[in-house]
C-alpha cells in the first residue's frame, strides 16, 4: 500500500443539553494527538464509476489506510467527513464546505480488511449536500 | 410572546432527563448516553388568536403534540407496559405543572414510522394572555 494522501476527519456527533435540547457539530477526528491520518487514494474510473454515476455520484474514490480501531468505529457508527489533502479550508464555520474539492464523505460501508485489524478500505463520495 | 418550545423541552427535561429520555424538536438525532428505548419527538402546530377587544388579540392558544416512541418490545412484558404507562403519566404531569392542558389523554397510533418503536400521542394545549 502506498499511503501518500493525508487526510482528515470529521464526525457529526450530538450532545444533549437538559432544558436546551441537543447540539450537532462536527468533531475532528483525533488518535492521541495524531490528526492527520495517510491513505492511499485511488479514483474511480471504468465500471466502478459507470455504477456510481447511475447512482447519482459523478466523483468517488476507493481509499485504503491502516486500521485505527476508534477510527473503525466512527465510520461505521457515525456520519463521517474525509478531507482530501488535508485542506484546512474544507471545513468553513464549522461545517463541511460542499464547494471545495477535498471534501468527500463516506459511502457505503468500511471493511477492516481479512479482519486482521491492519488496513481498511471504504469508498467516498464528494459531498454535494449537508 | 411565550417561547412555547422552550417552554415544552424544559418541562420534559426537568421529569425526564433523570432517566435519560430525551426530547427533540422535530427531529430524533443519535445522542451519547441517551436511553436506547425511549425518545420523545414534539412538534408545535399552530398559535390562534382566541378571543379579541378593541381589535386586537387578547389570548392566544399555542397547540403542541408530543409523540413518546418506545421500543415495541417493552411491550412484550407486563413489566414493560407498567411502565409505559408510568411514562405517559409522568409525561402528561411534566406539561401541566408547566402549565399545558391535556385535553384528550393519551392515543396509541401503532409503529407510524415503521422503526420498531410504538408511538404514544399526546395533545397539548397553552393558552396564554397576550
Amino acid at each position: 500500500m502506498k499511503a501518500t494522501t493525508p487526510l482528515l476527519f470529521y464526525a457529526f456527533e450530538s450532545t444533549y443539553v437538559q432544558g436546551e435540547g441537543y447540539t450537532s457539530t462536527w468533531n475532528k477526528f483525533k488518535s492521541g494527538d495524531y490528526e492527520v491520518f495517510w491513505a492511499e487514494w485511488k479514483g474511480g474510473f471504468g465500471d466502478r464509476a459507470i455504477a456510481a454515476q447511475a447512482q447519482g455520484v459523478g466523483d468517488m474514490a476507493t481509499v485504503k489506510t491502516f486500521y485505527i480501531p476508534n477510527l473503525y468505529d466512527k465510520l461505521r457508527t457515525k456520519r463521517v467527513v474525509v478531507i482530501k489533502n488535508a485542506d484546512s479550508t474544507a471545513i468553513k464555520d464549522g461545517v463541511p464546505d460542499k464547494d471545495n474539492p477535498n471534501c468527500y464523505e463516506l459511502w457505503g460501508g468500511v471493511d477492516n480488511i481479512k479482519e486482521a485489524n491492519q488496513f481498511m478500505e471504504f469508498r467516498v463520495k464528494r459531498v454535494e449536500q449537508i | 410572546m411565550t417561547d412555547i418550545r422552550g417552554k415544552i423541552q424544559l418541562a420534559l427535561d426537568t421529569a425526564l432527563f433523570a432517566d435519560k429520555v430525551f426530547s427533540f424538536w422535530n427531529r430524533k438525532v443519535e445522542v451519547a448516553g441517551e436511553n436506547k428505548d425511549e425518545y420523545i419527538v414534539y412538534t408545535l402546530s399552530g398559535d390562534t388568536p382566541e378571543t379579541f377587544a378593541d381589535n386586537s388579540e387578547l389570548v392566544k392558544v399555542h397547540d403542541a403534540s408530543i409523540s413518546y416512541y418506545y421500543r415495541d418490545t417493552l411491550v412484550q412484558t407486563s413489566a414493560g407496559r407498567a411502565e409505559v404507562k408510568k411514562r405517559e403519566n409522568q409525561i402528561i404531569d411534566a406539561l401541566r405543572n408547566a402549565g399545558f392542558e391535556v385535553f384528550g389523554g393519551v392515543s396509541d397510533i401503532g409503529d407510524v414510522d415503521n422503526v420498531g418503536f410504538f408511538v404514544s400521542l399526546i395533545e397539548c394545549q397553552y393558552w396564554e394572555v397576550v
